[in-house]
């Protein structure tokens, strides 16, 4: 019996912790041993075919180096690149942790003892194991650099299958957009898929590198990712496993980029995969990632891009995404749109009766009695059977059904829907490319006026996206916020204050349609300098939550509500905290492309210590220019006891 | 400022708790998948990959009890194993392909079962028409619907 997800994706909204502040990848479960019991065959196999001592007599390995080390090969771009080298203030240094990837005992700092002890394993005599098969990107470039061919080239027998596969294979990378419900994958995804002829699409192999864990427990989990102390291996699936994981489990659309690689690049790509089995570096959620790491793969076919280079603390898989295309590597690109997006494009068309029908059958009702039921056209029925049976696996995907129940609904729709020879393709439009949105961190200049004393103020967003920014790229209706940092001036009293600190900032703003009725959430933590009475500004640390639900009225206009939990910490507050419940309610627009508007007004009413409501009201209305600048006016209203008001203008920019 | 503080701490570690149901890990890769997928001879670069994905890490993905996703190490299959694992994997996409006589899924079978070009659309409609035999009940497994398809096939 198989008609089944056997993985049954949590889409339960889950909050994100507070010192958790930028993780991006998944996680896979790759128990070592797999990669030990491989190692240790491939060294086995080789074993089997013994290679004359003879051959070695001509070699002249001090040659050899002398001559690398007139080339000086050892600080070639190249050899920096397959060893995975940086620069940085303690001095040179390999991120592969792993030993069994270096053969100098200085190796990992040193890029020249590295190349010599190379440059010797692979051209001495070895009955112990292929020296080419276990280095087959160093030999490849070495065997060019230094026109010398060493005699364990022809009794390697993966170098041979490669070089000699004359079949055209290509390269795509693939981007999966963020998942806001989880906080490993918030920012999105990269992987690479290889394909030829005889496993295109579906079946390409999808390389992928993950931390290797199987942690549950989410403080330790982050600990862990924040600080190394994982493994990150790479790894390889068919590709339909990547997209019913992405695609058909957690709605995310997927973008997948041809890369222009010609046949010699995509073999120096394969052989530094093969170098890179079962060897491990260690895994950080910030910088060290898996979207990191995979340029390395992109880098080694063509070292002077630098892809690897200049990146500062954290690495966001969108911005590898940019450097790739803008590098020059990208061919074309396709849209492969979520089982959600399919959804809603597909409710988007249908009449009222269709959506009854749907939701019946998705009951369990007999799909032809529905059917019947209502004078549906042939076109008609085949939309109503094409959205149930999307609509019934969305629902058994988010656990609405059990196995047994799902199987039956669902083959009973695709029984009758076979009777019907019509055929639709669906194809949803493709959104703005994510390549082309919105660099990811930016600075914000911003003068106005608080209770008429003008002021201006600098802010600081390391990371990642608002919900007035341009959307193209990011998950529509969603706000991923880390370390907003912000200082003010106050020109007539000459004063610098601080302002704020937003540690993390989420809001999922996701609409409901009259299938799928998704949460949208918010958690805000962080310092805010708020008004209150007496004309006291109070720097508070404040926790705000709040769920509830979206609707979108058209296209371009959404309206939200949610209910609302809020904490205040401050000195002066009568128990050093306030709690209350609160309600919000807003809107969001976006009248023409550039253009982004919202409005939102929430009440709380506290009542620990002492009791008081307090209203804030925001505008804001922000013109995106480009992918480096935006202008943005703000309105704000805050209520305590009284009213203060705020208008102010910015400008800003977005870099990295 | 203390309790302040203390309640701060509070704060966090409520928020730090939730996470503990976070996408953390998923196992994806059926077992051995790549032996199979990636194991037929003619495509050397697959080879490979079969090393890098070979082993066992429990009968994972879809296929509950399918019988194509074994542990043992399958060497030298032939290319129906290929299709078996192509189906097994994914019972349910192919499943719904096959009732609408068109998408990705159906063009990848039937690109794993070497039909031609200008044989596809007649493919297509054959298995369209015959679904009720080859996805015969709620409970079908994997290789009873490949052994229906070539049946299908065979008969015609």
């Amino acid at each position: 019996m198989s008609l089944l997800l056997n993985i049954r994706h949590d889409l339960k909204k889950t909050i994100v912790p507070f010192f958790i502040c930028l993780i991006f990848c998944h996680f896979l479960l790759y128990p070592h041993s797999i990669f030990a019991q491989q190692y240790q065959s491939t060294i086995d196999d080789q074993k089997k075919d013994i290679i004359a001592q003879e051959l070695f007599a001509d070699i002249n390995v001090q040659q050899l180096i002398a001559l690398a080390n007139s080339k000086k090969l050892s600080q070639s771009k190249k050899w920096w690149a397959l060893l995975h080298y940086k620069k940085n203030i303690s001095g040179i240094k390999s991120l592969v942790d792993d030993p069994k990837f270096f053969l100098a005992p200085d190796g990992k700092y040193n890029p020249e003892s590295e190349l010599e002890a190379t440059i010797r394993f692979l051209y001495s005599y070895n009955d112990k194991e292929n020296p080419v098969c276990r280095f087959m990107a160093r030999y490849s470039w070495l065997k060019k650099e230094l026109g010398a061919v060493s005699p364990h080239e022809t009794h390697c027998e993966k170098l041979q299958e490669i070089i000699s596969f004359k079949d055209d294979m290509s390269v795509h990378l693939i981007f999966p957009t963020g998942y806001i419900n989880s906080p490993a994958s918030m920012f999105g995804h990269t992987l690479l898929t290889v394909q030829s002829q005889y496993n295109p699409g579906l079946l390409s192999s999808a390389v992928n590198y993950a931390a290797n864990t199987n942690e549950t427990f989410g403080p330790s989990f982050a600990f862990k990712g924040i600080f190394g102390l994982y493994r990150g291996y790479f790894s390889i699936q068919p590709y339909y496993s990547k997209v019913q994981e992405y695609s058909d489990l957690e709605s995310r659309d997927i973008w997948e980029y041809k890369l222009n690689l010609n046949q010699d690049e995509v073999r120096m790509m394969l052989f530094h995969i093969w170098e890179l089995d079962n060897i491990y570096s260690d895994y950080y959620f910030f910088d060290e990632n898996c979207s990191y790491n995979l340029l390395y793969l992109l880098e080694v076919t063509r070292p002077d891009t630098h892809l690897t280079d200049n990146f500062f603390f954290w690495v966001i898989p969108i911005d590898t995404l940019r450097k790739v295309s803008n590098a020059g590597f990208i061919e074309n690109k396709a849209f492969r749109p979520s089982r959600t997006t399919l959804i809603q494009y597909l409710v988007d068309h249908l009449n009222k009766q269709q959506i009854n029908a749907i939701k019946s059958i998705a009951k369990g009702n007999n799909p032809l009695d529905v059917i019947n039921h209502y004078s549906f056209n042939d076109l008609e029925k085949v939309q109503v059977l094409d959205c149930a049976s999307e609509y019934i696996q969305y629902c058994y995907a988010d656990k609405q059904y059990s196995q047994k129940e799902y199987q039956t609904i669902f083959i009973n729709v695709l029984k009758l829907r076979s009777t019907l020879t019509n055929t639709i393709t669906y194809s949803p439009p493709a959104p703005p490319p994510p390549e082309d949105g919105h660099y990811s961190s930016r600075i914000n200049i911003q003068m106005g006026s608080f209770e008429n004393d003008s002021f201006t103020e600098l802010s600081y967003r390391p990371s990642y996206h608002d919900l007035c920014d341009d959307t193209s790229g990011f998950v529509s209706g969603s706000q991923i916020i880390f370390g907003e940092i912000a200082a003010r001036y106050y020109w007539d009293t000459q004063k610098i204050q601080f302002q704020r600190f937003d540690i993390i900032d989420i809001e999922s703003i996701a609409p409901i349609n009259p299938l799928i009725k998704p949460l949208s959430w918010k958690i805000i933590t962080g310092f805010e300098r708020l008004p209150f009475k007496n004309n006291s500004e109070l720097l508070v640390y404040q926790l705000n939550t709040g769920g509830g639900y979206a609707f979108s009225l058209t296209h371009w206009f959404q309206l939200y509500g949610m209910v609302e939990f809020s904490g205040l910490l401050h000195n002066d507050f009568e128990n050093n905290i306030e709690v209350a419940p609160g309600a919000s309610i807003g809107l969001l627009l976006q009248p023409f492309n550039k253009m982004r508007l919202r409005f939102h007004v929430n009440d709380c009413y506290y009542m620990f210590g002492e009791s008081f409501n307090y209203i804030t009201i925001k505008t804001i209305a922000q013109y995106n220019i480009n992918q480096r600048f935006s202008f943005r006016f703000d309105v704000n209203y805050w209520h305590h006891e009284q009213w203060y008001h705020q208008f102010s203008g910015s400008f800003i920019y977005y870099f990295w | 400022m203390k309790k302040g503080l203390s309640i701060l701490v509070l704060f966090i570690l409520v928020a730090a708790t939730s996470i503990a149901e976070a996408g953390v890990a998923k196992q994806n890769a059926g077992c051995g998948v790549g032996t199979m997928i990636f194991g037929d001879k003619d495509s050397l670069v697959f080879e490979l990959f079969a090393a890098t994905t070979n082993g066992c890490f429990g009968n994972q993905t879809f296929g509950m009890s399918s019988g194509t996703l074994g542990c043992a190490p399958m060497k030298g299959v032939v290319s129906n194993e290929k299709i078996n694992l192509y189906v097994a994997d994914n019972m349910d996409n192919l499943a719904k392909d096959m009732a609408k006589g068109n998408g990705e899924y159906l063009e990848t079978l039937a690109l794993l079962m070497n039909v031609s070009e200008n044989e596809k659309q007649v493919f297509f409609t054959k298995l369209q028409a015959n679904f009720n035999n080859i996805y015969t009940s709620s409970d079908v497994k994997s290789t009873e619907v490949v052994k229906n398809i070539e049946v299908v096939l065979q008969n015609s």
